[in-house]
């Protein structure tokens, strides 16, 4: 069997990073060709990733190169791109026009020209993957959900309400920079609008949200929205965005009401509620390793055994929503969704 | 033992269950009924066993009538308080207070210059849960940040309460409820807000089934709120059977998080971990908070007290709504108008 090349791009998204490459590298189909820092400090990557670069091309058994350029050479099947989710696309775009296979970090990206770059590489080069990182779309409650609402058991969605609920990231500077790492609005904020228009299986129309900020003086932007959406097919999502829990708190919630039924669950170890005129379904609280699940889904597509769940046009969509969501909240105003061609 | 006689106008749904709760009340006794419709306030009458008055005069000269219970559609609740307590009557009045803002504020004079007593019929704050998620949260003694408040009923907006004059459709019927509560649970006054309505379900002469809000309270709490009468028959609360009203209300503080689940389930998580209090029993009447209200004014009554929510706060929860609505048709955020004494 040929193995898969992977290389990791990038130790900002230091959590993700480092899981990701430890399960790549355990995999007897893969080959990790490297690892790249991007040239950044051993105190950089200590604070993101709780290692060193070298230290961890160690632990993986791979070579450290400091530039892009340099792992690129070895010829990489893959990457995993992990670097600052400002700079996503500036290694996505030219390893996508290399033919490289590229699996984002959540966020993929945190401005909607980015990801529209990354969407015209990707149109260009239709045989190369790009899953976008959007673990919640790995966790089982959000999937039963998902596919409660498309099998037609509860009708029509009506009014849906999502929880997200993650302690805002403040590990690294470029963390609380909004102009390197999106802030909280676009960090857990394409967790939200993601979740609503592909559970709700409807594109969000307009957007009305009010923020604040209650905990991150050092975040120059909210670490708390709420918004209100209208989505294509008539129905509401009233969506939260929470980023100053620091305790113990479900990470999802979410209720989904339909003309004919409703479904509702909370994150793992809640169990998933659907009630139908046939009567109600529990269903077993589940653990599900949202993120192992999501870098397997990658290997399976780039062995071309599955075909990417979520699309470079589908993060186009929830960045054109999160534009219309900052506009709202810098205006005051309804903001309808502006949609170009990639949506 | 002192009494508080009572006189009901309306004499429909919501009225049967005030009935009901007031019968189990110390110290209350109804005494007349009046109703638009004389065989309703008949049929009423005999139920319960009280005079059934031909008019609202006939009701309001009965001097053994202390207290008027105002439960008629919405249009006519300011005439119907401005006139009870013009009579020296003490008033509980059904949301919402009034359907226009002169109607409020002539409501909110008449009544802060009444010797008698004005309360807002807010039911859903009275639910044990809500109650022992309120208390919770004030003994944290940390600002509140967050409220989130889900409120669903079965359909009934193809009715009255849908249309333009005598209901005003789901923003008064439904949002005023969600609204009020979030404020409540935030335990602060509301001074922007935010809101989508649409009709999804109603057509011809009805206005919006389904509302979304935004509201930031005065320290800066974000309060969101959804409401409809979207739940469908599978959607019930399995101890009542009713289909659910008040679903879900959450609140965040610094450091803990209240919840009321399905009406009847308080869940808190704090640095004790996760609790929950159940508060079980099938009484409709106190699942809803209707006989807790209903203890409250009368109580209040005969201790001489001032009930609560009183016409403050009725004008208070009349312009949450009227903001709501006019954001909800003009796309954008609204101050909210407070209440200056
Ligand atoms: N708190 C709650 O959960 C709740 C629930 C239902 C209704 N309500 C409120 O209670 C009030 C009544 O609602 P309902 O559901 O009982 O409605 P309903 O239609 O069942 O009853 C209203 C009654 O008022 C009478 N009426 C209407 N206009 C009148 C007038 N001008 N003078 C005298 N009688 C008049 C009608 O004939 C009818 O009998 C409304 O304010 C409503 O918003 C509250």
């Amino acid at each position: 069997m040929e193995k898969q090349r992977v290389g990791l791009v990038g130790l900002a998204q230091g959590w993700y990073a480092t899981l990701y490459s430890r399960h790549c590298a355990q995999r007897q189909d893969v080959r990790f060709v490297g690892i790249c820092d991007l040239g950044e400090s051993n105190d950089y990557v200590r604070a993101c990733a709780e290692t060193t670069a070298d230290e961890f091309a160690q632990e993986i058994g791979t070579p450290l190169f400091h530039r892009f350029e340099d792992l690129m050479d070895t010829k990489p099947t893959a990457l995993i791109v992990t670097n600052e989710s400002g700079a996503h696309h500036s290694i996505a775009v030219p390893a996508i026009e290399t033919g490289v296979h590229v699996f984002l970090g959540k966020p993929a990206t945190i401005t909607l020209s980015a990801a529209e770059q990354i969407a015209a590489a990707s149109t260009l080069h239709p045989g190369v993957v790009v899953l976008p990182g959007e673990p919640a779309r790995y966790e089982d409650g959000m999937i039963q959900a998902q596919s409660g609402v498309a099998s037609g058991v509860i009708g029509k969605p009506l009014m849906t309400h999502i929880f997200v609920n993650h302690p805002a990231m403040t590990n690294h500077a470029w963390e609380m920079d909004p102009k390197r790492g999106g802030g909280p609005v676009i960090e857990f904020g394409c967790y939200v609008i993601d979740l609503a228009e592909w559970i709700v299986g409807s594109p969000i129309v307009s957007v009305a949200a009010m923020g604040a900020n209650f905990l991150h003086p050092q975040i120059p932007t909210p670490d708390n929205v709420k918004m209100i959406a209208e989505h294509a097919n008539g129905g509401f999502s009233s969506l939260d965005m929470c980023s100053s829990i620091h305790w113990t708190y479900p990470f999802l919630g979410l209720e989904v009401i339909g003309e004919k039924g409703s479904i509702r669950t909370d994150y793992h170890n809640y169990p998933t509620y659907i009630q139908t005129p046939e009567g109600c379904q529990v269903s077993e609280p589940r653990t599900s390793a949202m993120n192992l699940r999501e870098i397997e889904h990658f290997m399976d597509c780039i062995q071309g055994k599955a075909r990417p769940g979520i699309t470079i046009q589908d993060y186009v969509s929830t960045m054109q929503v999160l534009e219309a969501v900052q506009e709202a909240l810098a205006s005051g105003r309804r903001v309808p969704v502006k949609r170009s061609e990639h949506a | 033992m002192p009494e508080i006689g009572i006189g009901l106008i309306g004499c429909g749904e919501i009225a049967d269950l005030h009935a009901q709760a007031l019968q189990g009340i110390a110290g209350a006794r109804i005494v007349a009924a009046y109703d638009l419709q004389p065989d309703r306030s008949g049929a009423f009458a005999d139920k319960f066993n009280v005079k059934s008055a031909v008019n609202v005069e006939d009701l309001l000269a009965n001097p053994e009538v202390q207290a008027v219970y105002v439960m008629t559609r919405h249009d006519s609740h300011a005439a119907y308080v401005l006139k009870a307590l013009e009579a020296g009557k003490h008033v509980f009045c059904e949301k919402p207070l009034a359907l226009t803002e002169e109607d409020a504020r002539k409501v909110y004079r008449a009544a802060r210059g009444s010797k008698t007593y004005l309360m807002v019929g807010f039911n859903h704050r009275w639910g044990p849960a809500v109650q022992s998620v309120r208390a919770y949260a004030k003994a944290q003694n940390t600002l509140i940040r967050l409220v989130q408040v889900t409120f669903a009923t079965a359909p009934f907006l193809e009715n009255w309460g849908g249309l333009p004059i005598e209901g005003g459709g789901v923003f008064p019927c439904l949002g005023s409820h969600a609204l009020d509560l979030a404020c409540y649970l935030a335990d602060d006054e509301p001074v922007r807000v935010t809101a989508l309505g649409a009709r999804l379900r109603l057509t011809g002469p009805y206005l919006d089934d389904t509302g979304a809000a935004l509201i930031q309270t005065r320290s800066g709490a974000l309060c969101s709120v959804t409401f409809h009468d979207h739940a469908p028959a599978s959607y019930v609360n399995y101890a009542t059977g009713m289909t659910s009203h008040l679903v879900r209300a959450e609140v965040f503080g610094d450091g803990w998080a209240a919840v009321v689940d399905d009406i009847q389930k308080a869940r808190y998580f704090d640095s004790r971990g996760c609790r929950e209090d159940l508060f079980p029993g099938d009484d409709p009447l106190t699942i809803l908070g209707i006989a807790q209200e209903d203890a409250h004014f009368v109580n209040c009554l005969l201790a001489g007290q001032a009930p609560s929510p009183d016409f403050r706060e009725g004008l208070r929860a009349f312009r949450v709504v009227k903001a709501a609505l006019d954001s909800a048709r003009e796309e954008r955020t609204l101050p909210v108008e407070g209440v200056v004494e």
